[in-house]
């Protein structure tokens, strides 16, 4: 199926999905969940945090369909929702204490795991320090592959801000990967 | 370390499988929330094969309209004294009772409550079909000035309110950042108070309020 084919099933999937039709949505879930869940993972650095995010994204989804206007892309409209989960649980003490209950978990796992994750851990690390709204400029454009444009219009921010972030997100990761390096960071961007 | 290294180290952080069961129970709430009814327009093409839909729809909105309206009743009370149609002056309300006036409205409708709406001294509530997650309740209050009107606005963070403003209906999700900044989400808008810029011809301003006194 060629682009232009693969945007006119979509867009067919999408008219079903908000009359109702639960094969349709159900069909579109099975595309965009893989996406919308590494996005979400990669904002909260908590992998039942993502799955919590996920899930929301696609029941408001579910909930919305009918105010979808096609002017952005259906998977951009995804991770608008997704980012704006991702801020309400953000400010959560519940998600404080699973966060550091699952880093517990992530670093007993990781101890016994290979060499070359200690990359991961030292990425995961940084990006623990970064604010969320750093962190959602990152995700997006450095993950996701967006551009500047893309991302300003999903964080309902100017394009100029969203450069801006990047840019601060950059300095603050490299001095941060530059610490851990250096052996003096532990995996929760902390100093040990 | 140049941006190109930066950009390899960063792509060392892989994405874990989500849990085996998560896709399948997430997929399993949102076809419950696509099969409940929903506020909004139903196309004309897909009228006959939804009208059960369209009737749950209407029978929520009379039901949103009766609750509306024992809000408008209760929330006069509340607000007596306190506010002024069309006075230059802002309507002044402390904070103890704008908290006070949410903890109620969402004691008497649980979950419910999108918003308590004072419009130049008229209060209205905006109330969900179904209810929201109770935990996690972060208040919030918007002003909004513009073409002679004044919209005092109550929610909390994450609820969808709609507002009847002179450029007609405008819904959108209210929502406090991690910095504490308030962004209005729309359709096809964003506000934000770390930027704010007039919204549908109204001077607006956000900010968030304490979760308790």
């Amino acid at each position: 199926m060629n682009p232009s084919e693969q945007a006119t099933d979509e867009a067919q999937l999408v008219a079903e999905a908000a009359s109702g039709c639960a094969d349709a949505f159900s069909e579109l879930f099975k595309r965009y969940y893989p996406m919308i869940h590494a996005f979400a993972y990669r904002l909260s650095l908590c992998p039942a945090e993502a799955a919590d995010i996920a899930q929301d994204t696609f029941i408001q989804a579910a909930r919305s369909l009918g105010g979808f206007r096609r002017e952005a892309s259906f998977k951009n409209w995804l991770y608008t929702i997704a980012a704006n989960k991702g801020r309400d649980r953000h400010r959560g003490r519940v998600r404080q204490e699973r966060l550091s209950q699952d880093w517990q978990a992530l670093h007993h796992q990781e101890a016994g795991m290979a060499v070359e994750s200690a990359g991961a851990m030292a990425v995961r690390g940084a990006l623990a320090t970064l604010g969320l709204d750093l962190r959602e400029a990152v995700t997006l454009v450095y993950y996701e592959g967006l551009s500047h444009a893309e991302a300003a219009r999903i964080l309902g921010c100017a394009e100029t801000t969203v450069s801006w972030r990047i840019f601060r997100a950059k300095q603050q990761l490299k001095k941060q990967l530059r610490l851990g390096a250096a052996g003096g960071l532990s995996h929760d961007g902390r100093r040990s | 370390m140049t941006d190109a290294d930066l950009k390899k180290q960063l792509s060392a952080l892989p994405s874990p499988a989500p849990a085996s069961t998560a896709p399948e129970r997430a997929l399993h709430h949102a076809l419950i929330a696509l099969a409940q009814p929903r506020g909004g327009t139903v196309h004309a093409g897909h009228a006959g094969e939804h009208r059960g839909r369209a009737l749950l729809s209407w029978s929520a909105l009379t039901m949103g309209v009766i609750m509306l309206f024992t809000g408008v009743i209760l929330l006069r009370m509340q607000f007596a004294g306190t506010a002024t149609a069309g006075s230059d002056t802002p309507t002044v309300v402390s904070t103890e009772t704008d908290l006070q006036t949410l903890a109620e409205v969402e004691g008497l409708f649980p979950g419910q409550l999108n918003a308590v709406i004072e419009r130049d001294g008229v209060v209205q509530l905006d109330l969900a079909g179904s209810a929201h997650s109770l935990a996690d309740k972060q208040p919030l209050i918007l002003h909004l000035e513009g073409g002679g009107h004044r919209l005092r606005v109550l929610s909390y963070s994450g609820r969808s309110v709609t507002l009847e403003l002179k450029s007609g209906r405008v819904t959108f999700e209210a929502l406090i950042t991690g910095d504490g900044n308030v962004v209005l989400s729309g359709n096809d808008f964003a506000w934000t108070s770390e930027q704010p810029r007039p919204l549908a011809g109204y001077r607006v301003q956000a900010h968030t309020l304490p979760s308790s006194l």
